[in-house]
């Protein structure tokens, strides 16, 4: 089977494969987090404040005594749902946008890319910032922001493919032997874009996971006490101090994150779509 | 001569032209996006404005105040009217003109790009062309390692353990603040940490490119013919490869631009420099509509300006662009 053929061959890659465990472990984690998180992660106790690493707090407490362990543990749920939300906005919309550009083409393709080029021209900060600006602050207007962002980058890809698929000989006997036009986009025209807008898809997870982190950071996005990595970290900022390790184990863990999805993302790449590299 | 001579032919002025016309629809359309967004979201942002406690006669007033009792295309034309005087309305917080808001944080958050612009060209630069010109070296390797996690890693993490490390830890430099003018040693001192944090992504990119870019250029038929012809490698790097393989990397510098427009926000949260992204989180956190508009299109101004300048240098610098 292909899928297994390519799933071997990503694991023959040791940086892949390295990649592979991460994310696997930290999708387990968020799973998980009920059953393996020591504490609640929203306990509150003053006795416990700011408790250094012991046998009971691993990882040490906070300023409002809550286990730093459960809340990193807790955490990814939301991290990871995060990113997994915005791209799942993103690739949906961008890959109809780009189909419908490069498949019809004419004036709905020229509208479509200038709309796509003035997106583009925007540095995706910038653009996730005003768009929480114009929703407000909080969680779910973070996913729509960042998944917006990744509107345009999905649809230029999809078109360009479809644009090639669409002069296709295979293609054109589908249209010719009288296939319908939703028949041929999801059967003929889709399926040649499926490698790329997965290569796109985990790429985008990094990203998506690290605008919302520091979306979260500068108070716009998940607001506390919810135990989101970027609402940590920016919780932390002020008992940076006392507490050092809750920065350092939280940034760390973002960042292995980001780092796992890029090392599966140029894998992926370099195995489906080398044309991308 | 500033100037070369094609910059006087008439297919540089279409070029130029061109370019600046392109720039006028992207800042039309994000005035008119913005403008829609505050109408069409969700939950009336004058209900937003003010308290909580506020009357049903203050939310009419305010409404009154702010123009928002009149027809919608009305209201879009008077906008850019006022916006074409630099008039951008009244910060509801502050009560101040958006416009002095603006034009006073303006130079703090250019003089924060502008040095982390250099340092991350400073240190991008010279990596990647020396990971190409010794390309499968250790130092190649170690480099590449570096710069993939350079463009992993949060800057507002990076941020926060530079402060812990050089400012709580060793004492070396302020944790926050601007110490002052640029050209004094506290101005300088208070610019290191929020420029690095800012620098480091950029330059992990700009050392991927400029690497490469210049493995490209290696490639070329008319360096082997350069080296063929028996002149000294150093020579072949230098003159032939180097010069046209950072070509690309000007773009990619001034793109970066925009990218450290959106980073500064981070950046200057982090260590409380007073530009304008640290005014467009509190814009933000505080709803104040007004205020945001101005950000936003402060924003897209800087980003077209940007993407405007760098086409010309491009054009400057290269002359294949124009006849392209």
């Amino acid at each position: 089977m292909a899928t297994k053929r390519m799933i071997r061959k990503l694991f023959r890659n040791w940086l892949a494969a390295v990649g592979m465990i991460l994310i696997v472990g930290l999708v387990g984690m968020a799973v998980l987090a009920p059953w393996i998180a020591p504490h609640d992660p929203y306990r509150q106790s003053l006795r416990n404040r700011l408790q250094p690493p012991s046998k009971t707090f691993l990882l040490g407490t906070d300023y409002y005594g809550r286990d730093v362990l459960s809340r990193l543990i807790y955490g990814a749920r939301y991290s990871l749902s995060v990113g997994l939300i915005s791209v799942a906005i993103g690739s949906t919309l961008g890959t109809a946008l780009g189909v419908l550009a490069g498949y019809f083409g004419g004036a709905i393709d020229r509208a479509l890319v200038a709309v796509l080029d003035i997106l583009m021209a925007f540095p995706g900060m910038l653009l996730a910032l005003t768009i929480v600006g114009l929703l407000g602050p909080g969680l779910f207007n973070v996913m729509i922001a960042v998944g917006v962002w990744s509107v345009p980058i999905f649809a230029r890809v999809v078109r360009a493919n479809t644009l090639v698929a669409r002069n296709l000989q295979f293609v054109e006997a589908a249209r010719a032997v009288g296939c319908s036009h939703t028949r041929t986009v999801f059967r003929h025209i889709l399926p040649e874009s499926v490698s790329s807008i997965l290569v796109l898809c985990t790429f985008r997870m990094s990203t998506a996971i690290l605008t919302a982190a520091g979306l979260s950071f500068l108070g716009l996005g998940a607001q506390p006490p919810m135990p989101e990595w970027g609402a940590i970290l920016s919780e932390s900022r002020s008992i940076l101090r006392q507490a050092p390790g809750i920065s350092v184990y939280t940034g760390c863990l973002i960042t292995l994150t980001v780092v796992s999805f890029n090392l599966v993302g140029d894998a992926l790449r370099d195995l489906l779509d080398p044309r991308m590299s | 001569m500033l100037f070369p001579d094609r910059f006087k032919e008439p297919q540089m002025t279409t070029y130029i032209l061109r370019k600046i016309l392109i720039g006028i629809p992207v800042l039309v359309a994000v005035v008119t996006l913005v403008f829609l967004a505050i109408r069409l979201t969700p939950g009336d942002p004058v209900r937003q404005m003010l308290p909580p406690d506020a009357s049903e006669d203050d939310f009419i007033q305010m409404r009154e105040h702010l123009g928002l009792d009149r027809p919608v295309l009305y209201q879009y034309f008077r906008y850019w009217d006022r916006i074409l005087h630099g008039d951008f309305g009244d910060s509801l917080r502050t009560r101040r003109p958006v416009w002095d808001e603006l034009s006073s944080r303006i130079p703090f958050t250019a003089e924060l790009a502008l040095v982390s612009v250099i340092l991350s060209g400073l240190i991008g630069i010279p990596i990647g062309v020396f990971s190409a010109i010794r390309q499968n070296t250790a130092f190649d390797g170690i480099m590449r390692v570096a710069a993939f996690i350079g463009v992993s890693f949060p800057s507002f993490w990076l941020g926060t353990m530079f402060i812990l490390l050089f400012a709580l830890s060793l004492g070396w430099l302020p944790a926050s603040g601007r110490g002052g003018a640029l050209w004094t040693l506290s101005g300088m001192r208070s610019i290191i940490l929020p420029a690095l944090t800012l620098a480091i992504g950029s330059a992990a990119s700009i050392s991927r490119m400029t690497r490469a870019s210049i493995l490209e250029v290696i490639r070329q038929d008319y360096v082997t013919v350069a080296k063929a012809k028996g002149l000294r490698e150093s020579r072949v790097h230098w003159k032939h490869v180097v010069r046209n393989g950072l070509i690309p990397v000007v773009t990619l510098l001034g793109m970066q631009f925009g990218f450290l427009l959106g980073g500064a926000v981070i950046a200057e949260t982090i260590f409380a420099w007073p530009g304008i992204g640290q005014l467009a989180v509190n814009a933000i956190l505080f709803r104040d509509y007004p205020l945001i508009q101005g950000v936003v299109f402060f924003f897209a101004a800087g980003v077209v300006l940007v993407n405007l300048l760098v086409d010309l240098t491009y054009a400057f610098i290269d002359p294949r662009v124009t006849t392209s």
